[in-house]
């Protein structure tokens, strides 16, 4: 042996101990104290969501919040904002494993229903009844009915508008040019006298600027008296008036506007290389004549306006306001592996119901970050360092401040308009689907493929559709339709729509 | 130590075999002994590797089960080879796998033939320069294939892209890069090698500094020409080196670049047909299923296919020359 | 004549490598002006390798808060060299050990870390082990150890000694020399240029390391300087991929940092590289020589 073993044994045990690490040990979220006047103890709640970008005064305002939910509900939180990119892989991570959290942000890229399935988040139906009866009052039945998933509920939403109508925005330079009148257009076809005559006059001008990621054809359905099935591949529809609610899959009318959007681009009004160009290259300069939407918001033109190099826009609506029920936009869930369920939820019940809080998370601190106009609107101070622009990640927007733009009454009318939206009479269904994951994974697949180059028109459909529709049946298509139509009728029996 | 081998041998069950078989342990005590030292040299790795590569490993029965987060990796149930259905279900798998291999073995191949002459070149040009060259040509090496897939972009884009512009200043009509599949296995091929070929001719420059410089001097006195000694010392003398980047490289033929193959055809649907490949396709399949069970599965079967790969290819090194291969 | 022609040779030589050269450094050069063009011209014109008009708005919106990029290098500078150092250390030690044939288990020592280059236990294990049990969360080894130690470099490393004669150790065996005093007085210093090739693409890794930050490190004080690039990348590419989200939420995607100042982003990450580079290409050394160790 001697001593030079000595030493390696010495080498080794380093090398062990480097390995087995010395990090403290974290998040433990029972922090021993005393129990405040309501008798709550005191708790840590750590509460992860996505943000674009990530905030320089984060502490700073972590700071201000915990000042409020100490004294309200002697809990202190742990803001975690995750940069929105990399927000899917690291909370699947985060929740794969099991670790300890409270809250998490779901919605469009990391669906409740989703993590239902999969047992990540716990059902909240109970601590919503008993620790926020206010919040649970103050949001409509349809968007509980969305975040319902085997009769409990998942998730608490952050209020803003729900339901759409689709329509044209148009430059208004060149609908003044051409003397459009925006009012008179009913129908999608009814733009095609107006791009003509840009394609004509305007070589600079992309007459419509479809990339394959707005034209949307559910939307148009809505006008051709279809509701699309929520939570499905979007190509599962039911008639309107159809009492007996028979599912239809890629319905000729469905077909059409992929043949509408071949014609035009074969007439030149959409991009050449629409299929594969990024629209963000051609907004910016001015350079699109005509774009379809499929929100229409209020105050969307101020919007656009930001986006497309200062140039005005008027719209031109097609549709009533509709809403697909709820499709869990943006929410807040409750992880299955918090410690703290109840308190997590008067955090979450406090966020939506008291402004000052809410506000703080969206805005900043006042006279720091932010200072106060007239009457509810605000103006974020110049090189803000929290600025993190996204009300829609906290809670409710109808508590937010107004900025800029947004007309006064703007919460009042999405209020009005989320309560009387045409509504889609199969919003509330949820789709399970493990037993048709494989099919799903391959359909995702083969649709990539080509999705781009259909909805841009740039594929002939009807040379396309052929071969296309033989990839999707060898991916599964008719297991998935099958089981779907299982679990659809099912929940027609269930929620009463069909004895 | 002694006695409880002895007490080993007393518990087999035929006391007859229990002699050959004492001496057998004895013996490989004896040798592990003389070679103690060494092992311990290597312990911190053994003991680095058992942590954060072997107990991980664990994982990967997620593969064969149906992975519910509440239920953790052993409680959840297991579902056979259902995971990995989807790989094989339909046309597709035939064309991503076949995509996979041919761009693995061209890069393969292109790589080793362009790093090597360049590092054999590198050798004879001044010092400084050499210097000079390779920095330059490790540059690319700090890019992501993000910002690759930028560039790629300026270079590629239909309105006005660097190389339409030039077709067109030059006479011709623009192409559609990003809807033409034909170039694409040329493209590909080009940005790869524009992207690892420096680090590849440094480690085989590296390699020649080793090369004792005697058996240069001793050549030279022959009268031997420098295409000669690049032929006749450099490339054997390499050629351990070589064998060992060539089995790792097969090792890895079932794992696409996919930085590569997303970022710089632009995820284009046009170009699935000759860019598509396994890490590219089974991302869009589960992007939005977001199944671990099924991406474990995906992993599993490409360790698997290199796994048999590799243990070919060292098989037919060790026939060939012992002393080359791996194991 | 002679002699001319191998002048001719090396001229021809050194304008090859100059045109790969240019080849390669071109995008950069790309890179560069983008960086430091006006963000209008750029909507405008596109890129293009002479800025229409100069600008240096995006190194000031970097600049802004310099305290972030700063500890950001701070950070990244740390997991580096600590990385490397050990990284590299470890590297030989066991790659020198399975390079010796005469060791008895150099085969299988070989395997076992061979092994781990081809399977993993994937993200979740991993990330279990690192979290729950290594307790690792927001620490600065999360960065270092998970990537300490890769199977490639080892091979590569295999490659470069196992050139080293077995004459020499044995003959230092011989005289009484232990293992140890082998491996660090004989081996390390005839691998010099390996160990510098090797240090330096161990350097690279950490430097560019970017994913475990993502996963493991919350807290603003410990992200390294890819990953303050990366995460902005990954964002835009997000959001702009999503545009049906976007459109929803009413998300502004000109608050972003644009197109210049992603790519000074670039700038401010690669370019420190370029002074590591040289410090390792010292070493470099043409024909070291058992002869030149003993003198």
């Amino acid at each position: 042996m001697g001593k030079r073993m000595v030493k390696l044994l010495a080498l080794a045990g380093l090398a062990v101990a480097l390995l087995s690490g010395c990090g403290s040990g974290s998040g433990g979220s029972t922090a021993a104290g005393e129990a405040d006047e309501n008798g709550l103890k005191p708790v840590t709640l750590t509460w992860y969501y996505p943000l674009s970008q990530l905030q320089a005064d984060q502490n700073k305002v972590e700071d201000a919040v915990n000042a409020i939910t100490r004294k309200k509900i002697n809990a202190t939180v742990k803001l975690m904002p995750v940069p929105v990119g990399d927000y899917v892989q690291k909370m699947n991570t985060v929740l794969a494993s099991g670790e300890k959290f409270d809250i998490l942000w779901t919605g469009y890229m990391l669906k409740p229903e989703e993590l239902v399935r999969k047992g990540a988040i716990r059902p909240m139906t109970e601590l919503l009844d008993e620790y926020a009866p206010e919040l649970k009052k103050d949001v409509p039945q349809t968007m509980w009915d969305g975040l319902t998933v085997d009769g409990d509920i998942y998730a608490i939403p952050n209020q803003q508008i729900n339901g759409g109508r689709y329509g044209y925005i148009i430059k208004k330079e060149l609908a003044d040019k051409y003397k459009l009148d925006a009012a008179s257009l009913k129908e999608v076809e009814d733009i095609e006298p107006f791009l003509a005559q840009i394609k004509e006059n305007e070589p600079d001008i992309i007459p419509f600027g479809n990339f394959g990621g707005n034209f949307d054809f559910n939307a148009q359905m809505y006008g051709k008296g279809f509701w699309s099935v929520p939570g499905l591949d979007g190509h599962f529809y039911i008639k309107k008036d159809d009492p007996t609610y028979q599912l239809h899959r890629y319905p000729e009318e469905e077909l059409d506007i992929y043949r509408l959007a071949n014609k035009w681009y074969d007439a030149g009004y959409i991009y050449k290389d629409a299929a594969t160009a990024k629209n963000t290259d051609f907004m910016a300069k001015g350079k699109i004549g005509t774009e379809f939407n499929l929100v229409m918001k209020p105050g969307i033109e101020a919007e656009v306006k930001a986006k497309n190099g200062g140039n005005d826009v008027v719209i031109a609506p097609l549709s009533g306001w509709y809403s697909n029920g709820y499709s869990a936009t943006t929410n807040q869930s409750l992880s299955r592996t918090s410690e703290n369920p109840e308190r997590a939820m008067m955090l979450l019940n406090l966020v939506n119901t008291d402004k000052e809080l809410y506000n703080l998370l969206c805005n900043g601190i006042e006279g720091e970050h932010y200072k106060k106009l007239e009457g509810e609107y605000i103006e974020a101070l110049p090189d803000s360092r929290y600025r993190p622009n996204a009300d829609w990640v906290f809670g409710s927007v109808f508590n937010s401040y107004l900025k800029e733009g947004q007309p006064e009454d703007v919460w009042e009318e999405t209020k009005k308009i989320n309560e009387s939206a045409d509504l889609n009479p199969v919003g509330a269904f949820k789709f399970n689907s493990e037993p048709v994951s494989t099919e799903i994974a391959n359909l995702n697949a083969v649709w990539d493929e080509y999705k781009r180059g259909i909805i841009t028109g740039t594929l002939n459909f009807d040379e396309t559709w052929p071969g296309l529709h033989t990839k999707l049946k060898e991916a599964g298509e008719d297991r998935y339709a099958e089981e779907v139509t299982k679990q659809f009728e099912q929940f027609l029996r269930e929620s009463g729509l069909k004895k | 130590m002694s006695d409880k081998v002895s007490l080993a041998a007393k518990t087999s069950q035929a006391p007859a075999e229990a002699k050959p078989r004492k001496s057998w342990l004895a013996r490989e005590l004896r040798h592990f002994r003389n070679n103690r030292e060494l092992f311990l040299l290597s312990l911190p790795g053994i003991l680095y590797k058992l942590i954060f590569a072997y107990i991980p490993m664990i994982g990967i029965i997620i593969a064969f089960k149906n992975y519910r987060y509440d239920l953790g990796i052993f409680g959840s149930k297991w579902v056979g080879l259902d995971n990995f259905r989807y790989l094989f279900s339909t046309d597709t798998a035939w064309r991503i796998t076949r995509n996979t291999v041919l761009y693995n073995a061209a890069y393969i191949l292109i790589t080793l033939v362009a790093a090597l002459l360049l590092a054999v070149l590198l050798n004879e040009v001044k010092a400084k320069w050499s210097r000079f060259y390779q920095t330059a040509l490790f540059l690319p090496h700090f890019l992501s294939w993000v910002l690759v897939g930028y560039i790629a972009y300026a270079f590629l884009n239909h309105a006005d892209g660097f190389v339409n512009r030039t077709l067109m200043a030059m006479g011709f009509d623009p192409v559609s890069w990003y809807q033409n599949a034909g170039a694409w296995p040329f493209i590909l091929v080009t940005v790869h090698l524009w992207k690892v070929i420096g680090f590849n001719t440094l480690i085989y420059f590296a390699g020649i500094m080793g090369i004792n410089s005697e058996y240069y001097e001793a050549a030279r006195i022959d009268g031997a020409t420098k295409r000669q000694m690049a032929l006749k010392i450099t490339v054997p003398l390499l050629s351990p080196l070589i064998v060992i980047l060539l089995i790792l490289s097969i090792g890895s033929m079932f794992r696409g670049d996919f930085g590569l193959h997303y970022f710089i055809p632009n995820n284009s649907g046009f170009l699935y047909g000759s860019t598509d490949i396994i890490d590219t396709y089974v991302y869009r399949a589960l992007r939005e299923v977001g199944n671990v069970g099924m991406s474990a599965a995906t992993g599993l079967y490409q360790s698997v296919v290199g796994l048999i790969l590799v243990l070919s290819a060292n098989a037919i090194v060790k026939k060939i020359n012992p002393d080359h291969s791996l194991w | 004549m002679a002699r001319q022609k191998i002048e001719l040779s090396k001229v021809a030589i050194n304008l090859l490598f100059t045109l790969l050269s240019l080849a390669v450094v071109l995008p950069f050069v790309l890179v560069i002006s983008v960086s430091l063009t006006d963000e209008k011209s750029l909507t405008e014109f596109g890129y293009r390798f002479i800025p229409e008009t100069f600008s240096l708005e995006a190194y000031r919106y970097m600049l802004d808060s310099p305290e972030v990029l700063l500890r950001a290098y701070g950070v990244t500078l740390t997991i580096t060299v600590v990385g490397a150092a050990l990284g590299l250390l470890l590297t030989a030690m066991t790659a020198y050990v399975i390079s010796r044939t005469d060791y008895r288990y150099n085969r299988i020592t070989t395997f076992y870390v061979f092994f781990t280059m081809l399977f993993s236990g994937g993200l979740v294990p991993t990330y279990i082990l690192i979290t729950q049990y290594l307790h690792l969360k927001d620490s600065l080894l999360a960065l270092i150890l998970p990537i300490l130690l890769s199977p490639f470099n080892i091979m590569v490393m295999k490659g470069f000694m196992s050139k080293i004669p077995l004459e020499i150790i044995e003959s230092a065996k011989i005289d009484g020399a232990r293992e140890f005093r082998i491996f660090f007085r004989i081996v390390l210093p005839l691998s010099l240029p390996a160990l510098a090739t090797l240090g330096l693409l161990i350097s690279f890794t950490y430097w560019n390391e970017w994913f475990n930050a993502m996963l493991y490190i919350d807290d603003p004080n410990k992200v390294p300087l890819q990953l303050l690039l990366v995460r902005t990348l990954n964002s835009i590419e997000f959001l702009t991929s999503n545009s049906e989200f976007t459109q929803q939420l009413g998300i502004d995607l000109s608050a972003f940092p644009n197109n210049s100042a992603r790519m000074a982003i670039a700038v401010l990450a690669g370019g420190p590289m370029l002074v590591i580079f040289p410090f390792f290409q010292r070493f470099f050394v043409k024909g070291l020589t058992v002869g030149s160790l003993k003198g």
